[in-house]
């Protein structure tokens, strides 16, 4: 099996999976779109050699976080300008209405305290396994889980927080 | 707790997945063609430091020996000759045997001594006091006049 076909399946099976975790790291389909790209072309580039090791999916994941998170070090030499209104915003229908509240202050979070985020309570990954794949210390990623949900509090503002504990003692 | 309610947000969006842009064979044409320009760069800078290191290398040793060398001077070849004063000798080299005039056998006045004036110094033990210098002046031996 030629590298060729190799990487065809490799995308198949994967191309979803990390299109929607890009999707949660960026916030928005075009930039997502990007990165998985990115990512695609680096473990394309990377070989055969990386692909006959274990967990082809974990590293493609950790690709995928990395290139965001190297696009965010470089956004501030990038000729595009970034506004802070979203370019697009999910369809109406797709999100409860304090969902989409949720998902809005997900952007007043660091980039690296969402990804810390987007690993550990959208593919629930240990900590460890969170710091492997940004590299970093298991206190790192503590820290950052910590610091990212406080962020996240302090945009809700408290009023969320009582509207979140009446509507879950409601159902 | 805040960190269900985002579980939950990240569920909900994944309901209805978008259709992608690309496919596994743009990525793959894309890989080829950055492949292909890593190779020409590769080769394009494998000439160049090639060339900037002959470069370098043929300045360095056409560089001028320095003023400042002390360095003591070797024996010297059986070319180097040292230089003598303008003298001028009536002898003939073996090297130039028809650049000298022939002297004719007619002309019966020959000089033996050299036209440089040679100076010696005759020292006396008891002190420079008494030392003496004469000064031998060229002499021409001639044949008696008849």
């Amino acid at each position: 099996m030629s590298w060729d076909a190799e990487f065809s399946h490799y995308f198949d099976r994967c191309a979803d999976s990390m299109r929607f975790t890009a999707f949660l790291l960026c916030g928005n389909h075009h930039e997502a779109e990007d990165v998985v790209q990115s990512a695609f072309l680096k473990f394309y580039l990377a070989g055969p050699k990386l692909a006959q090791r274990e967990g082809v999916p974990a590293y493609l994941r950790q690709i995928v976080v990395r290139t965001f998170l190297a696009e965010r070090r470089r956004v501030r030499w990038k000729r595009e300008k970034l506004t802070d209104t979203l370019p697009d915003l999910p369809e109406a229908g797709v999100l409860s209405e304090d969902r989409l509240v949720v998902w809005q202050a997900l952007d007043a979070v660091p980039a690296k305290q969402r990804a810390t985020l987007v690993l550990r309570y959208w593919h629930d990954l240990g900590v460890e396994e969170t710091a492997a794949a940004l590299g970093c210390s298991v206190g790192t990623v503590k820290s950052n889980t910590n610091r990212g949900l406080k962020a996240l509090r302090q945009r809700l503002g408290p009023e969320f927080g009582a509207l979140w504990q009446e509507v879950s003692r409601g159902a | 707790m805040l960190e269900d309610e985002l579980k939950k947000t990240f569920e909900q969006l994944n309901i209805e997945p978008r259709p992608s842009t690309f496919n596994a064979v743009d990525i793959v044409f894309r890989g080829t063609a950055v492949k292909r320009r890593r190779r020409t760069y590769a080769v394009a800078a494998t000439g160049t430091g090639t060339a900037v290191v002959a470069v370098v290398i043929a300045f360095a040793l056409n560089q001028p020996p320095k003023q400042g060398d002390h360095s003591p001077a070797g024996p010297p070849g059986p070319d180097v000759s040292t230089s003598s004063p303008m003298r001028p000798s009536r002898t003939t080299s073996p090297e130039q045997p028809t650049s000298l005039p022939v002297e004719t056998p007619a002309m019966t006045t020959t000089n033996t001594t050299s036209p440089i004036p040679t100076t010696t110094t005759n020292s006396v033990d008891p002190g420079p006091q008494n030392s003496t210098t004469a000064t031998d002046l060229p002499r021409t031996t001639t044949s008696p006049s008849r």
